[in-house]
């Protein structure tokens, strides 16, 4: 399993795995769990829809580490992990002081998991400097190239977005009710996708890496599958910059992933 | 990775994971399931709790199908054999009941659970035939 000898890193990856999946699975299929244990959410649709998305993310993640225990071990997604989960951690804190500290559990997860990820990186002997590719995201497809250089600018406009007009992404959603919670929910979106931000630009320089590419095809599945069924759910609920992104991301990453496949 | 290596064969693949993974998404929440049974032509205020459950255990069963197919995405197509023998002969029953169901009374709402049920039929056609399966050609 990881393609690897050294048992504390198989632990922390298992136990790190085991985390992403139970979290990913309580948010997406079973958020009343959720809801129950905070006293503060609202059992509506807008907290639903922002556990859906977290829940997602860290599905995902779990993806990337079943990846790993078939392929072995990459650096990449480490380039990914550790600042989603740091940020996650942060945000979480955040929450906390908003809500006045209603349930301390998802710090004290994300504590551990950051924990877990940070031994098995820094065991598996991965150095600090970053070896530069000969061409940018190691490939010379100019497709590949172009999809790249596209999922980085949607990225970047998302996060530039919400630093500009924070509650936009609310007004533009009729389906969500704006509260400090939906607010801080959008601000937890954006920390994720600024880790994404993180782990393309690290791609740039580094290459491709198929566990990355892999979680991002299931990702830019997962959420366009969603989107097809919340618009036939809500017809006229939806958000149409939001459904633009979701779709052009299932273009780019599938692209990225089907034309690069076979060297993973 | 991928290991099927006809390119119509996986573009299929994907295409069902794609669908399977709509329907499933689509039973296993409460509105989405309000609002399919809504297009179907059953009023949501008889859908209650019970149907709710059988409707997300419907879901799951569609998630799992779509997995199965990732997974046949990443195996040599012989081995996926019996799989899809599996979903050939399933979706032929699922045509055949859609039809059915269609026609009869008060089933006509809409179509789109039939076209999906027929076109998932064919596709497992074109994908079976192409893989060389077929009883008779491998044994």
């Amino acid at each position: 399993m990881f393609k690897t000898d050294d048992n504390v890193i198989k632990a922390c990856m298992f136990i790190s795995g085991l985390i992403f999946f139970v979290y990913g699975c309580i948010m997406m299929f079973n958020y009343d769990y959720m809801i129950d244990r905070y006293p503060t959410f609202e059992d509506n649709l807008t907290t639903e829809f922002f556990l859906n998305w977290f829940g997602a993310v860290n599905f995902v993640a779990y993806v990337g580490i079943l990846y790993m225990g078939f392929k072995g071990l990459e650096r990449a997604f480490f380039a990914y992990a550790l600042p989603v989960v740091l940020l996650q951690l942060i945000w979480v804190a955040m929450s906390l002081q908003l809500s006045g500290g209603e349930n301390y559990t998802g710090l004290y997860a994300w504590i551990i998991l950051f924990v877990l990820l940070a031994i098995a990186r820094f065991r598996a002997g991965y150095p600090l400097a970053i070896e530069k590719a000969g061409t940018p995201f190691g490939v010379t497809d100019k497709t590949t190239q172009i999809m790249g250089y596209i999922a980085i600018a949607a990225v970047l406009f998302n996060v530039v977005s919400y630093f500009i007009y924070p509650g936009g992404f609310i007004e533009q959603s009729p389906l969500l009710e704006s509260n400090p919670q939906s607010e801080h929910s959008v601000l937890g979106i954006t920390m994720i996708n600024i880790a994404i931000l993180i782990a393309l630009v690290y791609q740039f320089r580094a290459g491709l890496s198929g566990v990355l590419v892999s979680m991002s095809a299931v990702a830019g599945t997962m959420f366009f599958c969603a989107m097809l069924v919340g618009s036939v759910t809500f017809p006229d609920g939806g958000n149409p910059l939001l459904a633009f992104f979701i779709v052009l991301n299932f273009i780019v990453f599938l692209t990225i992933f089907f034309r690069n496949q076979s060297n993973f | 990775m991928i290991k099927v290596e006809d390119t119509i064969s996986r573009v299929i693949i994907c295409f069902l994971i794609v669908l399977f993974l709509f329907y499933g998404f689509m039973f296993i929440d409460n509105e989405p399931v309000l609002a399919f049974a809504e297009r179907i032509g059953t009023n949501p205020s008889d859908v209650d709790a019970a149907h709710i459950q059988l409707f997300a255990n419907l879901g799951w069963v569609y998630i799992v199908f779509a997995v199965g197919f990732t997974a046949c995405l990443l195996a040599p197509i012989e081995q996926s054999t019996v799989f899809f023998r599996m979903m050939l002969v399933g979706s032929f029953v699922t045509s055949i009941r859609q039809i059915v169901l269609f026609m009869g009374e008060d089933g006509g709402a809409n179509p789109v659970p039939m076209v999906a049920s027929i076109l998932v039929f064919i596709l497992m056609n074109v994908l079976y035939d192409r893989a060389g399966m077929r009883i008779g050609r491998t044994f």
